[in-house]
């Protein structure tokens, strides 16, 4: 049996009314937040994900704030991995102003909602969030629509993904975080010139001095195990790569990774580790 | 009893070499073309710390914007057994004699204990394809186990490769339930390494002159010596530092003296009465 006409309660105007006072909240009692789509770089189809995405453009917009009493999650923690902020929020977007402002540029995987994975940089609680999940239909079916979105987010886990949005607080993520070799590459003036050379103003190749000999002898480029400054380090040890290439000592991945001890086994192992024969069945470092 | 103040670093050593195996694993990641476009290294960290400090040194300035930073790899220690098919006669002592400055002196240990310590590693990945690069570039070196020379004893100038056995594998991937909760791919390796404990290690002077006197007959009262027989090291002063291993053994001076009295040698005088 069909539903009463005479108590319709989704008329359009009554809808377009009860979307705009939505707007009309989230914009005075909502926050600036950042939209970041997600760009698909290499989608591995077997194991459905992507491990290059990339974030280069950030959508301002005004979201809600569900999370009246702080994050939810749980928050700060200890875990075999080192430290974990596991920060939960709720954003409330209005469907419309999320239509008008970041689906208008076609720039997210699925035009028609927010994405799953897209990210949501908050400024004022300084945290990168990953929508984890759209809840699209809450509040549910008020006046017969459904006009906003609600994005489940986690704090993202960092994957040394590519963020260039031009926005100097989101694109330091990548700067502080990224443990890309690639980009601290030695790179040459003219680097797209394949037969350039090193080459310095008088035509010598100065060194660092090793310290062990006398001035101008005895100078060598130093290796990743030294500790002299302005050293630097030459990587190739990656099968398949298309050349040796090098780079700066700014590569440290303890400096990079605070949580990280590489570099101190490294050095700890000199002292620890005898490498005075060669081990046929090991030699873990050398 | 037990009380005698000594610690070799043995486990904490163990925990290095098991360490600085894995502190150099490389990743790459590959576009569509199959060409690199990223490479790092993998992070790896000795799992448990005191959490203030963790926290102090991981997020200084409250302002961390991203939960963590992935792939990465920790290790813990997950317990200490006693291994009773590598051990040797307990009353063998280990001798050494001192070098350097203290080279008059003769250290020496009795034989270690033998103990396996086990060590979980953990291997995180937002990716598949991430942690199975990780996982493969260490399977391969474990047959089932990798070597790793130990400088075991730094005072007994002892080193002893040390295997590291690869037990088991356990892999994690909580991909199914609710939108809210994260995927965790983790791959638990379990290794066992074979090593020794040793206990503390005394010093004593080196032994610089033998002295026998020898006798035919023992008789109840006043016995005659008949010879003795003294040696010592040629050159008298030759020590651990001073020794020229490439000129080959020192040498001894050898004296015999015969005697026909009824003396004893007093060691505390040193005076045959």
């Amino acid at each position: 049996m069909p539903t009463n006409v005479y108590f319709d309660t989704g008329t359009r105007p009554e809808q377009h009314l009860y979307e705009d006072l939505i707007i009309e909240q989230l914009r005075i009692y909502g926050q600036d937040v950042h939209y970041i789509p997600r760009n698909l770089v290499s989608e591995d189809t077997l194991f459905g994900e992507d491990s290059l995405s990339k974030f280069e453009d950030a959508y301002l917009i005004e979201m809600y704030v569900d999370n009246v009493d702080g994050y939810e999650g749980e928050k700060e923690l200890m875990s075999k991995f080192g430290l974990d902020i596991q920060d939960d929020a709720t954003f409330t977007v209005a469907r419309r102003r999320w239509e008008q402002f970041v689906s208008v540029d076609n720039n997210v995987i699925v035009n028609l909602r927010p994405n799953e994975g897209d990210l949501i940089y908050w400024p004022k609680g300084n945290k990168l969030f990953e929508i984890t999940f759209v809840d699209h239909d809450d509040p549910f079916y008020q006046v017969n629509n459904l006009p906003t979105y609600k994005l489940k987010c986690k704090t993202f886990e960092y994957g040394s993904e590519q963020i260039d949005t031009g926005i100097a607080a989101i694109d330091s993520i990548e700067a502080d975080n990224s443990l890309d070799q690639l980009a601290h590459q030695m790179t040459l003036e003219q680097s797209g010139i394949f037969n350039e050379n090193v080459s310095l103003e008088d035509g010598t190749l100065l060194m660092q001095e090793d310290g062990s000999t006398g001035a101008g002898l005895g100078d060598n480029i130093l290796g990743e195990d030294d500790t002299h400054s302005g050293s630097i380090q030459i990587e190739n040890t990656v099968q398949g790569a298309a050349a040796s290439y090098i780079i700066q000592e700014t590569y440290k991945v303890d400096t990079i990774d605070e949580n990280a001890m590489n570099d101190f086994f490294d050095t700890a192992e000199d002292s620890i580790l005898d490498f005075s024969e060669s081990n046929p069945f090991g030699d873990a470092g050398k | 009893m037990i009380g005698n103040y000594f610690y070799n670093n043995s486990t904490r050593n163990v925990v290095v070499g098991f360490g600085s195996i894995f502190n150099d694993i490389q990743l790459a990641k590959k576009d569509n073309a199959g060409n690199i476009a990223q490479t790092m290294k993998v992070p790896l960290a000795y799992g448990p710390k005191a959490k203030w400090l963790a926290r102090l040194r991981e997020d200084p300035a409250l302002n961390k914007k991203v939960a963590v930073t992935l792939p990465r790899i920790g290790f813990e220690i997950s317990g200490l057994t006693y291994d009773s098919s590598r051990k040797l006669n307990k009353s063998i002592k280990v001798k050494k004699a001192s070098n350097g400055t203290d080279d008059k002196q003769l250290k020496s240990g009795f034989m270690p204990v033998p103990y396996n310590v086990d060590f979980e590693l953990f291997i995180m990945s937002k990716n598949s394809d991430d942690a199975l690069q990780i996982v493969e570039q260490i399977l391969p070196y474990f047959q089932p186990e990798y070597t790793v020379t130990l400088k075991e004893s730094v005072e007994l100038d002892i080193i002893r490769d040390i295997p590291v056995v690869l037990n088991s594998i356990d892999y994690e991937d909580d991909y199914e339930g609710d939108f809210g909760t994260r995927r965790a791919i983790i791959y638990t390796l379990n290794f066992t390494a074979k090593y020794y404990l040793y206990g503390p290690v005394t010093s004593a002077g080196i032994i610089r002159s033998v002295q026998v006197d020898q006798y035919t007959d023992v008789q109840i009262n006043a016995p005659k010596r008949e010879q003795r027989y003294s040696a010592t090291p040629k050159p008298s002063d030759v020590s651990p530092s001073n020794w020229d291993a490439d000129d080959g053994d020192f040498g001894f001076n050898e004296t015999s003296s015969f005697f026909e009295d009824a003396k004893t040698y007093n060691p505390t005088t040193g005076q045959d009465e």
